[in-house]
């Protein structure tokens, strides 16, 4: 098996695919592959039946995906007492605590959670003494099925609790809710890591201690998320997580330490890190990144002990075997599916590496290799890929390697010597703010690859044509290499240049609860617009929150591959329907804001958002504009009301062989007007006014319009009861299709020239 | 994986390359592969011993003994007798390693396909061993070799008992009775496979014997030009 264990290794990586792909492709491809490998004496029979088993044995054993509850059983939550023994680290974010918990008898894993933000520090501190790994618990609380997602491109919670083997979260609101006894020994390395924590959160500056707790202990809640997102979009965060480049470092450390002192011979240093390395992995947060590299490392010195040869490619495929055995789950964490690609990418280029003597050269073959490999799994996670991460890599890499991360180790160690830690803290805190400032620059004069989704059968292509790029330049056969990396380039390009040759449009009625937020993608991307873009209240400080427009709109626009906005028609300034266009404008090139006269604008924070080039366009009753060739008839409002709901904008426009009426919240006044002025008014669709409120859809109105289908945006178990059960009755005396997002999720309506067709999200 | 030869661990890092395709099982070392001179430049066109001569003298003897109906054809090697190939073939042949044969699998494959790539479907008939010498082997090199090649091969060829060429000088080689007979005539093209052309006495006597029951055409495909 020497030289081959990377055979069984991709076997059980294939396994995991198939999965997710649900296809036996690559099944058969593999033992097609295997058998000619045998015949033509390239690989012997025991290698073809290990890897053969392999694959086998872990699609039986991998988690299969699950298809997401229904929305009707993740909203209720029972009060319940759940007994079982704790098996991981209380993990402390600023907003909330959590644990696993493995209920007895039944084995089943619970996420349990407590809200921290409304307990005192004592009660936090009980909570962090009582929560202890191994502890076999009793506790009181709320449990409930995770939610779901209801909208194309959102975040499924569901499906990422369940790839980690839980399926339920207990919410405990205090620590008076749970009684513990007893602890494992894991639970001594787990209170040693906190207490370095908190320790270095009490030395050191906030910028110095958030990324001592990053880099040295593997917990990033201290650092800002825009600088985690711009780490994630740089393809940097391999140095957010403490990845082989950390333990190679700490290896060499304790090498230097223990040998150049004269505390050890060599042999003793070695077996001074096989101890310590496991130790470090827990205390460092235990992340995949990390445990490869821990893994990696104990097996490189035990076999160095024992065989001359040892090949780097088994090496890091028995820690892929060890770790996907010890916890199946974690073939799912993104994390963990990077390290060993970039990994695994890197050994196989090491002849190839090694060609080249100049160090700057090497460094951006590196990351060239790095950057190329992930490019797939980080379009799919992220929906971004920066081309210029290649180049910055090699200056960030030594800057963390040479600089960043020996002097985290150096501060958590040192005693704080007054002059000395404090010194290097603010010299340190000064550096690194310049570095990120730099960072965030580069970030804004330069525009990523947006990509939207990268399907499947791209995916395929793409590692076909790497494969055969890194082969030619392997040989040094340099045409064909330049051929491969055209043809790896088409892939892309035709990725992303889909929706530009893409006949279908579409409408989709975003599911952000109580708000509207619609998109419009006309064929051939000619245009994109949104009506209306919502966002939720936060009770504490009467702001729009951000988590509608990262989770479900961000999210949904980068799938999609869309930076560029057309138009936001804003109906009225109410947070459910214009709390979300405020980070639009930020994050997106918005080209046009439509709005009533009567719209109360905050200039000033348009002009502070990143481009301030939107133009804004004020339209009232009577008037028709046309932006990216869509035309729109504006019907509503002619003249200026008390009531915001009145001012709604209302307009008429027809796509995909539907007319389409949006009225945002206009009430049956609004309706009233708009029959006087145009009689002879009617559409195929009307997004029903106000979420479907008794106080809009006049019967006389519904009965003009003549509509087929109706769209309702309402949020789950609204407070206001929308829509209204005489709404719903008159619509359906009507004969009127009713689509609503409370009950389908989001609904999209995909349509090719004149002809479309309604989905919804959820079944 | 270890030489088949020098037994000495071969450290192949896996790369881009060996992913798809993994190199091949049974084979020398790179240092052992080296140490093997392979046939190359001007040879002889008959018999391809490396010489300045189209025909080399060896060839042209033979020629005037047959008076220009030589029963071969011709005969293509790989490989020169040199040093580390005769401590090889000593250690394969008369030493009993097996396995170690199949270092020539493949070299000796493409060969076959380059000089004889263009007959169609001719015979391969190994040189067979007398039964006396089969048993003290254990195997005929010349079976194991012929098995490697992509046709059919045909056992009509039989030896009568006669002592090793390897104890004779090249007189009485050149001067032995002819040890093989046909058991079954054959009237396709036949290419003859053994580990090694010497003289040649060895494979003009099957070939006349071949040709004597029919054979339209007869070929030598050896390992080595000694």
């Amino acid at each position: 098996m020497k030289g081959y264990w990377h055979i069984p290794a991709l076997a059980a990586a294939g396994a995991f695919v198939s999965i997710r792909y649900q296809t036996v492709l690559i099944f058969i491809l593999f033992v097609v592959w295997l058998i000619a490998m045998l015949k033509w004496n390239r690989l012997t029979i025991v290698p073809v039946v290990v890897s053969i088993s392999s694959f086998l044995i872990f699609f039986l054993y991998f988690p299969h995906p699950h298809p997401s509850l229904p929305i009707d059983q993740t909203a209720k939550s029972e009060h319940a007492n759940l007994s079982g023994k704790i098996v991981s680290s209380l993990n402390i974010t600023p907003q909330m605590a959590s644990f696993v918990l493995k209920e007895q008898p039944s084995a089943l894993k619970t996420q349990v959670i407590f809200f921290i933000n409304n307990l005192s520090e004592t009660e936090i501190n009980a909570i962090k003494n009582k929560v202890r790994r191994g502890s076999v618990c009793r506790l009181n609380g709320k449990l409930r099925i995770p939610s779901r997602s209801t909208n194309p491109g959102e975040f499924n919670f569901q499906q990422y609790l369940w790839e980690q083997g839980i399926t339920r979260q207990l919410e405990v609101a205090k620590p008076g809710d749970i009684y513990c006894a007893g602890e494992s020994i894991w639970h001594k390395l787990d209170a040693f890591r906190m207490f370095l924590l908190d320790r270095t959160g009490d030395i050191y500056s906030d910028t110095t201690s958030a990324w001592l707790k990053a880099l040295v202990l593997g917990d990033d809640h201290d650092i800002p998320e825009e600088t985690v997102s711009l780490f994630q979009a740089w393809g940097l965060s391999h140095l957010l997580a403490i990845s082989g480049l950390h333990v190679g470092l700490i290896i060499g450390l304790i090498y230097m330490l223990l040998i150049k002192t004269g505390v050890t011979t060599v042999e003793g240093a070695k077996w001074f890190v096989i101890l310590f390395l496991p130790i470090y992995c827990v205390l460092a947060g235990a992340q995949p990144s990390v445990m490869r590299a821990s893994i990696m490392g104990v097996l490189l010195i035990v076999l160095t002990k024992i065989s001359r040869n040892v090949n780097l490619s088994d090496v890091l495929s028995i820690a892929f075997l060890v770790l996907v055995c010890w916890d199946k789950y974690i073939v799912t964490h993104v994390g963990f599916q990077l390290s060993f690609l970039v990994t695994f990418s890197l050994i196989l280029s090491g002849a190839w590496l090694k060609k080249s003597n100049a160090l700057w050269h090497q460094m951006l073959c590196i990351s060239f290799i790095s950057q190329m490999a992930i490019l797939p799994v980080q379009m799919v996670y992220f929906s971004t890929f920066q081309p210029l991460s290649i180049l910055l890599n090699v200056l960030v890499v030594p800057y963390f390697s040479f600089f960043v991360i020996p002097l985290m180790f150096i501060l958590l160690l040192i005693p704080p010597i007054p002059f000395i830690s404090s010194g290097l803290d603010v010299l340190f805190e000064m550096i690194h703010r310049c570095f990120l400032h730099l960072l965030s620059y580069i970030e804004n004069v330069s525009f990523p690859w947006i990509n939207g989704e990268f399907p499947s059968w791209a995916q395929l292509l793409y590692y076909g044509f790497l494969v055969l790029l890194m082969v030619c330049l392997q040989k040094e056969k340099l045409k064909q290499a330049f051929l491969s990396g055209i043809l790896l380039i088409t892939v892309v390009m035709a990725v992303m240049i889909r929706p530009y040759i893409s006949p279908y449009g579409s409408l989709t009625m975003m599911d952000i609860g109580q708000g509207d937020a619609f998109i419009l993608e006309l064929p051939y991307r000619q245009g994109v617009f949104m009506i209306d873009a919502g966002a939720k209240f936060s009770f504490e400080d009467h702001t729009a929150t951000d988590s509608i427009y990262k989770q479900i709109l961000k999210a949904y626009l980068y799938k999609k591959g869309i930076t560029t906005i057309d138009g936001i028609f804003i109906s009225h300034e109410d947070m459910d329907h214009a709390g979300s266009v405020a980070f639009l404008l930020n994050d997106f090139q918005v080209e046009n804001l439509i709005i009533s006269p009567y719209y109360p604008l905050d200039v000033q924070q348009i002009q502070k958002t990143r481009n301030n080039k939107t133009r804004i366009i004020q339209v009232k009753q009577g008037q028709q504009i046309t932006l990216a060739g869509q035309a729109f008839t504006i019907l509503s409002p002619m003249e200026k009301t008390t009531d915001s709901n009145e001012n709604s904008l209302v307009f008429w426009t027809s796509f995909g062989g539907k007319s389409w009426l949006f009225t945002g919240d206009a009430g049956k006044e609004t309706e009233k007007k708009i029959m006087q002025a145009y009689p002879n008014l009617t559409a195929d669709v009307l997004k029903l006014g106000h979420h479907g409120s008794k106080n809009s859809s006049d019967e006389q109105f519904i009965r003009q319009l003549g509509a087929q289908f109706a769209l309702i945006s309402a949020g789950r178990n609204n407070r206001y009861g929308h829509p209204h059960q005489e709404v719903l009755d008159l619509l359906s005396e009507h004969h009127i299709h009713i689509l609503r997002t409370d009950k389908q999720g989001a609904i999209i309506y995909r349509f090719n020239g004149e002809r479309g067709t309604f989905f919804s999200f959820l079944p | 994986m270890d030489c088949l030869y020098c037994h000495q661990e071969m450290h192949a890092a896996v790369g881009w390359n060996s992913l798809l395709l993994p190199p091949e099982l049974d084979t020398l070392c790179e240092q052992c592969e080296a140490d093997l001179k392979k046939i190359q430049g001007k040879k002889c066109m008959r018999c391809s011993r490396m010489s300045p001569n189209e025909i080399c003298p060896d060839c042209q003897l033979w020629q005037k003994k047959f008076a220009g109906d030589d029963p071969l054809a011709a005969n293509h090697s790989i490989f020169v007798y040199n040093e580390t190939m005769q401590q090889i073939i000593a250690k394969w042949k008369y030493r009993g390693d097996y396995i170690l044969g199949n270092a020539f699998k493949t070299t000796f494959r493409k060969g076959f396909q380059q000089y004889f790539g263009k007959w169609k479907n001719p015979i391969v008939i190994p040189i067979p061993l007398s039964e006396e010498r089969l048993e003290e082997r254990g195997f005929n090199q010349a079976q194991m070799l012929a098995e490697f090649l992509p046709a059919k091969i045909s056992d009509s060829l039989s030896r009568t008992a006669g002592e090793k060429q390897s104890k004779k000088n090249r007189k009485q080689r050149l001067s032995a009775q002819n040890p093989f007979r046909v058991d079954r005539p054959i009237n396709k093209a036949v290419i003859l496979v053994d580990d090694i052309y010497t003289t040649g006495t060895t494979l003009r006597h099957a070939a006349s014997v071949l040709k004597e029951n029919g054979c339209p055409k007869v070929a030598a495909y050896t390992l080595i030009r000694g």
